[in-house]
């Protein structure tokens, strides 16, 4: 196992060492169950999606070998996604991602609306709430003077979108119904 | 912007008990407040589902660069091994 010895630093080296160490074990197992590559290729990404947004869980999954991990999603989405097999549970905790997208009640459009209107504030935002970067790392990364001016401008940001979206929630085809 | 981090952690359930039963007090006694609580959730929706969007698409361009750079060749042929039919 060499997961623990290599430095991950940037996202991409993440995803490169999960796609060497996980996905061989993930296609191995989809096609066995009689999958195919596009399959795999799927059931891996969204793995990868739930390890990255669980790494930071007091119950992250850290400890163990991530390829494991990874291959453990991978097989609870494909049991669920293709076999219907109620009683898988082991992993039953783990997000739903489309349930999750599901809660949001604004349109595409709005979406790309707040996006173009604001995406240096998106992207400070997504190192905040889903990257899970600290505030020294930010301030650093976004060429803030400190953690306390990268503090205040992450509420600016988070207040403008949320601005942004009651003013939009007056024209309604912003939302759905 | 106090009234916003205050909003924040209620909402991302960082408050004790008491503080959290001191914050759903004030909502109930503020309609502005729960306006305010209601947008400020769909924002953190907002910025999850964008940041999602993101990540994915880092994902796929990291896949469309092991399935085409040479220096995976390796790694292709381990999958394509394992795929022999379906590729």
């Amino acid at each position: 196992m060499i997961t623990e010895k290599i430095p991950i630093q940037t996202n991409e080296d993440l995803f490169v060492h999960a796609y060497e160490t996980a996905f061989p074990k993930v296609a191995s197992f989809v096609k066995k169950m009689g999958g195919s590559f596009e399959e795999a290729k799927d059931i891996f990404q969204d793995a990868l999606v739930i390890y990255y947004e669980k790494r930071s869980d007091p119950e992250k999954p850290g400890q163990h070998d991530p390829s494991n991990y990874i291959k453990g999603i991978a097989r609870h989405l494909w049991y669920k996604r293709y076999r219907e097999n109620k009683n898988q549970t082991s992993l039953s905790n783990l997000p739903d991602l489309k349930a999750q997208e599901e809660e949001l009640q604004v349109s595409e459009n709005l979406l790309r609306f707040v996006e173009l209107s604001g995406k240096k504030c998106l992207e400070l935002l997504r190192a905040f709430y889903y990257d899970k970067l600290n505030m020294k790392t930010i301030a650093g990364k976004f060429g803030f003077s400190g953690e306390r001016s990268a503090t205040t401008q992450k509420f600016k940001c988070l207040e403008k979108v949320r601005d942004t979206l009651k003013e939009r929630s007056l024209t309604k085809e912003d939302f759905y119904d | 912007m106090t009234e916003t981090r205050d909003l924040e952690h209620y909402l991302l359930n960082n408050y004790g008990p008491e503080d959290q039963l001191l914050m759903q007090a004030k909502l109930l006694l503020s309609k502005e407040l729960r306006e305010k609580a209601y947008w400020q959730k769909q924002s953190y929706l907002l910025i999850r589902h964008y940041s999602r969007n993101k990540l994915k698409a880092e994902i796929e361009a990291v896949h469309n660069k092991m399935f085409s750079e040479k220096k995976f060749e390796s790694f292709r042929k381990k999958i394509v091994s394992i795929f022999k039919t379906n590729l």
